[in-house]
Formats: structure tokens, C-alpha cells, sequence
């Protein structure tokens, strides 16, 4: 809980670069988020069989299982608010990502301000 | 790219950096937090790494080539070049300890009162 009494965000990172992975961790812990962390998108399903997070923040490009089919096994599962975090801009890809039930698709690099609002944003939906 | 040079006031216990730091400010465009960072940046060096400070300040839309081979995820976001290795910190740098805690700049200070102390 914070200051305020509202529980804070839980925010899943899946992402497969670990400098990254962690400078993410890093700014969102510092904004007031609990966040986990997953390198690959096996992790992420067990992680979310025992941590209910409420927001996935996942990188569509992740090794041999990326983040489109992570998101299709993830709502096998339960009811997932993700946002995809990519670096291709493409129509097509915005359109796979929300195909696949992303709530937003942010295109690298992101604006902190931006991304903040999104899970802002988010988390009063 | 600038180099800053501070003078300290009289009788201030003097930190001194072992050795030149290198940042890197990667921005997108003239947002208010872009122009915050920069003006925080600038802040941190004059008050807090006396002139061992140079900075390289990069639009990522100007500069989309180097922001992709920097694997920069967000702006605004920070990066120590040197002394290697580089550390990173994401957002407007409004929080002088925090940026410097995540750059791990406190380690490249030596006071001078401590060198005193030691001899």
C-alpha cells in the first residue's frame, strides 16, 4: 500500500535483454510500481500461475516464443491488461499486437512520461 | 558537448572525481521532460562533479541510429560512458540522489576530507 492507502500496480517486465530488463525495473520500482521480472516467455506463464499481477509490460521480441503468442497462451490462462513494448511500428504489427489483446502497443524508445500514463491509464480502467 | 569547471565556495569539504565522467543524455525532441533532463543534467554536474563532467546530449529523433544501437527503451535516459561500465537511469533526473545512486557515481568520489584523514 502506498501513502495514499491504494495498493500499488503489480506490473510484469518480460523482456529478454537483462540491462534492459533491469533499468526497467529499475524506473517503474522508483515510480511506485511492484514489479517482477521475467527474461523469456516460459517464465512469464509460471510466474502468472502464482503472482496476479495487473499489468504485463511485454517485448514482442523475445527469443524462440515472442511476446504476440506469449500474450495468446497468457489468456489461456486468465484475463490479461498487457502492453506491447516493440520496436517495429509497422500497421500490420500494431494491428497483430491488438489482434493478440494488447490494451496499448508502445514503439521503442518510449517516452517515460508516456508509459507512465499508459499504466496510469490502465490501472483506472 | 560540454565541459564544466566550478569553482567551490571557501572552506567546502572538496569531492573530487577519479577520474572524468562521460554522460550520455539520450532526449525525444523538446518535450517538457526532455527539457527537464537537460536542465537537471546540468544541475547535477555543476553542483555535484565539479567540472569532471562532460555531456553529450542525443534527439532520438535525430538520432534514431544511435538510439537503436544504444538499445535505448525510453527517454529521457541517462547512461555513464565511461568510467566503464556504463550504467543507465530512465526519466527526468529530478532526483539528484537517485540518479546518482542508479549511475553509481558515489563510488567515483573521493573527499577530500577523507583523504585527510588518511594522511
Amino acid at each position: 500500500m502506498d501513502e495514499t492507502g491504494t495498493r500499488q500496480l503489480r506490473v510484469l517486465i518480460v523482456e529478454d535483454h537483462d540491462d534492459l530488463r533491469e533499468l526497467l525495473t529499475q524506473f517503474l520500482t522508483m515510480a511506485g510500481y511492484e514489479v517482477r521480472q521475467a527474461r523469456c516467455a516460459d517464465t512469464a506463464l509460471e510466474m502468472a500461475t502464482s503472482w496476479p499481477f495487473d499489468v504485463a509490460l511485454i517485448d514482442i521480441g523475445l527469443p524462440r516464443k515472442d511476446g504476440i503468442q506469449l500474450m495468446r497462451e497468457l489468456r489461456e490462462q486468465r484475463s490479461v491488461v498487457a502492453v506491447a513494448l516493440t520496436g517495429y511500428g509497422m500497421e500490420s504489427h500494431v494491428r497483430a499486437c491488438r489482434d493478440a489483446g494488447f490494451a496499448a502497443h508502445l514503439l521503442k524508445p518510449v517516452e517515460a512520461e508516456t508509459l507512465l500514463e499508459v499504466l496510469h491509464r490502465l490501472r483506472a480502467a | 558537448m560540454v565541459d564544466l569547471s566550478i569553482r567551490r565556495p571557501r572552506g567546502a569539504v572538496e569531492e573530487r572525481f577519479l577520474s572524468k565522467v562521460v554522460l550520455s543524455l539520450f532526449v525525444t525532441g523538446h518535450t517538457p521532460s526532455s527539457e527537464r533532463a537537460m536542465v537537471n543534467l546540468r544541475r547535477i554536474c555543476d553542483n555535484r562533479i565539479n567540472g569532471h563532467c562532460e555531456i553529450r546530449v542525443f534527439d532520438v529523433l535525430e538520432n534514431p541510429r544511435q538510439a537503436e544501437e544504444m538499445r535505448i527503451l525510453a527517454t529521457p535516459t541517462l547512461i555513464r560512458e565511461a568510467p566503464q561500465p556504463p550504467r543507465r537511469v530512465i526519466g527526468d533526473l529530478s532526483d539528484m540522489e537517485k540518479v546518482f545512486q542508479a549511475l553509481s557515481l558515489h563510488e567515483l568520489q573521493s573527499s577530500e576530507a577523507t583523504r585527510n584523514a588518511h594522511g
